[in-house]
């Protein structure tokens, strides 16, 4: 899933190789986009909606599909693992590592060398409209700490920390926009067989404030590769269901671009 | 993970359990499976044993083993089958087939395991379960029965899990869906997994490298279970402190050109990546937080992945290394700065008589000096030994004894064959290994025949901590000052009353004659033969011994 700058929600429809669009307040299906690589994992969409990418493990590749044509941006395969795909300005693709890492790999027509990728590494799951990177910790104490980065005149410096007053089992970072930053926090709700109680937080990074505190309905047996994904000032969340997937989108105070 | 509704495990049983295995080993086995390269050619996009087949797969290249219902291969099994025409990966709507190659779920970790053929249901009877998360170590699982089951390698700084699994495609490592990909799995520990968290592997030091084998070269580690703490700064970035634990890997460069090196870690873990051209930190030519390229020439150069100490604090934690070269049509030159060692195997060496040559240098593997006298006069650093297997670094060469039990290593000018018994000459022959006579024993017959000892102390023998490409960069550190050596207080046991200075001093004259050998003693600069200085037969030469040095290891 990924959300265009107007905040339209883009869902992976991985099986019909295809990309459906929901638009507006009440979500409404506004169109579908494809055909996509049948490998595709992860969605990205540019920020006027006309391109897609997606990313295939499999052959470490960013396929792009724009007006029809599908070109394609090589992924080093040391980039281990990829976890979200996004698009920066000029179609620049942007890939995050489980490391909270984020790469710029280079657009179709002007794809980066390795060690340019590398080289042009920044600190952050996710990034603030000034450009602060956005990294999450799970303190020794259980309590998740963001940590707010910036680039140094070589390495990252910390220029805030908040920490979240309550236990977790996992926070990730699943979006940032505006001033404002989205977690995903885990809790264990049962340990043998695991039981997982879920909520989406987001948190305004110069004041530390909850602007958005949602919980989360349980993981079913099928779980989307990105469940939370924010843009546009929304965060947006997919969930399968029996009778299909459910989409829910939130307005995040301060989360517009 | 849409796929993950038709990536269940299938049912199959095996009863036995194998042999012990290291957690370590587990996840090198995961990881080979996860990034194992093939090719698939349209030869492997149909299965010769079921008309129906077709394989999700196009032609290409891949890595990670493909998903295949049922399947339970070793990588050699799996290459075998893809050379052979078999389909690539299978799903349970094309059964399980005997023509397609890779492995599900259970059989992937039963094969990380090495243990026989489990399914996710059947499990248990090898497994033991665990309390809960919070108890996994790596190379435990996450099974839930009848549906999937993955291995567990790692958990992120955000707390985050990280799993390799065979689910949909392909063999692969997940860290995208956190623990929330794992409700309603249990967590269970295989019976024949041994030891806590895994150890530090034994590679990785400045004295043995991590080799890379070929470049692109990745590699991924984590410096809490380095062993290395050895490299503090950079002669590149000397104010940087990089005093955490580090991961020491080698490169032959056999081209010219731009060598890369980056590094990705987790969130409050800061590994930097160093370049060396040899093991000493003056020879650390870049440094950087994250990336670096560097111009290189043909040559060993060695890469570093040291922990960043911030304010005190080491930011060790796990890393993802990369190097890759891109050459330029340029031939190889000088290649970088070496060092040219003294007192190595078979090389001049200092005695009486020429006090200018070098000494003989025990991190070299020689305590001994063995020269000739005579027109052509050569003296050579040389070892105890037992046999001449002890010699192999000296090529062409042998173990002789010297003197009554003396035995050493003899450069190949020196090595004729024993003399026959008619001839009279006293040597017994290198004859069969004592025990005690080891080429590194320091306490063997041959040193404690009466040979006056150098004093421990006496730096004079060591080369000093001379870095040398040759020698290996553990050879740096484990050299002497040259003003003091590291055993300089170290005792020798069996130095007795003897005057170690004085017996540095002591020629060849003065050691304690042995036998004599009919026709010798004029060899020998018309000096009596001593201990340690004895007729072998080569050409009449007479050899002695000086600078013998024990030193118990």
């Amino acid at each position: 899933m990924s959300l265009d700058a107007n905040g339209d929600v883009w869902i992976l429809d991985q099986l019909n190789e295809r990309a459906l669009r929901l638009s507006g307040p009440d979500l409404h299906p506004s169109g579908s986009t494809g055909p996509l690589p049948p490998d595709a994992e992860d969605l990205a969409v540019s920020s006027d909606g006309r391109a897609l990418a997606t990313f295939s493990p499999l052959r470490s590749r960013v396929f792009v599909v724009e007006a029809g044509a599908t070109r394609e941006v090589p992924v080093p395969r040391a980039l281990d693992p990829v976890v979200a795909l996004a698009f920066g300005v000029q179609r620049q693709l942007l890939v995050a590592t489980a490391y909270q890492e984020t790469f710029p790999v280079g657009s179709p027509a002007a794809p980066r060398s390795e060690p340019s990728v590398f080289a042009a590494k920044r600190e952050g799951a996710a990034f603030l409209a000034d450009g602060t990177g956005v990294q999450v910790l799970r303190r020794t104490d259980g309590r998740p700490e963001v940590i707010l980065v910036r680039a140094g005149s070589e390495r990252t410096v910390d220029v805030g920390r908040r920490v979240l007053n309550r236990t977790v089992h996992a926070a990730r970072v699943v979006g940032a926009g505006g001033g404002v930053a989205c977690l995903r926090l885990e809790h264990e709700a049962g340990a043998v067989p695991l039981r997982v109680r879920r909520e989406a937080v987001c948190m305004e990074a110069a004041t530390g404030r909850i602007v958005l505190d949602r919980a989360l309905p349980d993981p079913g047996s099928n779980l989307p590769r990105r469940e939370l994904a924010m843009g546009g000032g929304r965060l947006a969340f997919i969930h399968p269901e029996n009778n299909g997937l459910r989409v829910v989108a939130w307005s995040v105070p301060g989360g517009a671009p | 993970m849409s796929l993950r509704v038709f990536a269940a495990c299938v049912c199959v049983a095996s009863s036995t359990l194998a042999a012990p295995i290291g957690r370590d080993e587990v996840l090198e086995r995961a990881r080979a499976y996860a990034t194992h390269p093939w090719r698939c050619t349209a030869a492997n996009l149909r299965a010769p044993c079921s008309a129906a087949y077709r394989s999700r797969y196009l032609p290409g290249d891949y890595m990670g083993l493909p998903y295949n219902w049922g399947g339970f291969q070793t990588l050699w099994e799996f290459d075998q089958k893809m050379a052979s025409g078999a389909g690539a990966g299978a799903y349970p709507g094309d059964g399980v087939l005997s023509c397609t190659g890779g492995v599900d779920c259970s059989g992937f970790v039963s094969k990380a395991w090495n243990s026989g053929h489990f399914s996710t249901s059947t499990l248990n009877q090898v497994t033991d379960p665990l309390a809960g998360t919070a108890a996994l170590l790596p190379g435990d699982a996450l099974n839930q029965a009848g549906y999937h089951v993955m291995l567990y390698t790692e958990t992120l700084a955000g707390g985050d899990p990280v799993f390799y699994e065979s689910i949909g495609y392909n063999v692969h490592v997940n860290a995208t869906g956190g623990w929330s990909y794992a409700n309603g799995f249990a967590p269970v520990r295989y019976r024949s997994i041994t030891g806590g968290a895994p150890t530090a592997r034994p590679d990785g030091t400045p004295d043995h490298p991590i080799p890379v084998g070929s470049l692109p070269f990745t590699d991924r580690r984590d410096t809490r279970q380095a062993r290395s703490r050895l490299l503090d700064r950079c002669a590149a970035a000397p104010g940087t402190d990089e005093s955490g634990a580090e991961f020491v890997y080698r490169v032959v460069v056999d081209r010219p050109g731009t060598l890369s090196v980056s590094v990705q870690d987790d969130v409050a873990t800061d590994v930097d990546v160093h370049v060396y051209t040899s093991m000493n930190t003056g020879d650390c030519v870049a440094r950087h937080d994250s990336s670096l390229s560097l111009a290189v020439d043909c040559g060993v150069y060695f890469v570093v992945a040291d922990t960043y100490v911030r304010s005190g604090t080491p930011q060790a934690g796990p890393y993802t290394l990369s190097i890759s070269l891109a050459p330029i049509s340029t031939a190889c030159g000088a290649g970088p700065p070496s060092y040219d060692f003294a007192g190595g195997p078979g090389e001049p060496c200092s005695y009486t008589g020429d006090d200018a040559l070098p000494f003989c240098n025990e991190n070299l593997g020689t305590d001994t000096c063995v020269y000739t006298s005579g027109a052509n006069a050569v003296s050579f650093c040389s070892r105890a030994c037992g046999r001449d297997a002890d010699c192999r670094d000296y090529p062409g060469g042998c173990c002789r004894e010297l003197a009554s039990g003396e035995n050493y290593c003899l450069i190949a000018g020196l090595c004729a064959p024993p003399p026959r018994p008619d001839a009279g000459t006293p040597m017994p022959d290198a004859g069969p290994p004592r025990p005690d006579a080891g080429p590194r024993d320091a306490g063997s017959p041959a040193i404690d025949a009466g040979t006056p000892q150098p004093d421990a102390g006496v730096p004079v023998h060591d080369a000093g901590p001379l870095p040398s490409h040759d020698a290996g960069p553990g050879r740096v550190d484990a050299g002497s000052a040259p003003d003091s050596g590291p055993d300089a207080s170290m005792p020798v046991p069996d130095a007795g009353a003897s005057t170690p200075d004085a017996a540095f001093d002591a020629g060849p004259e003065d050691l304690t004659p042995v036998d004599d050998v009919p026709g010798a003693a004029s060899d020998v600069a018309g000096k009596p033969c001593g201990s340690g200085c004895s007729t072998i037969g080569a050409g009449g030469l007479a050899l002695a011994v000086v600078g013998l040095r024990r030193r118990r290891r």
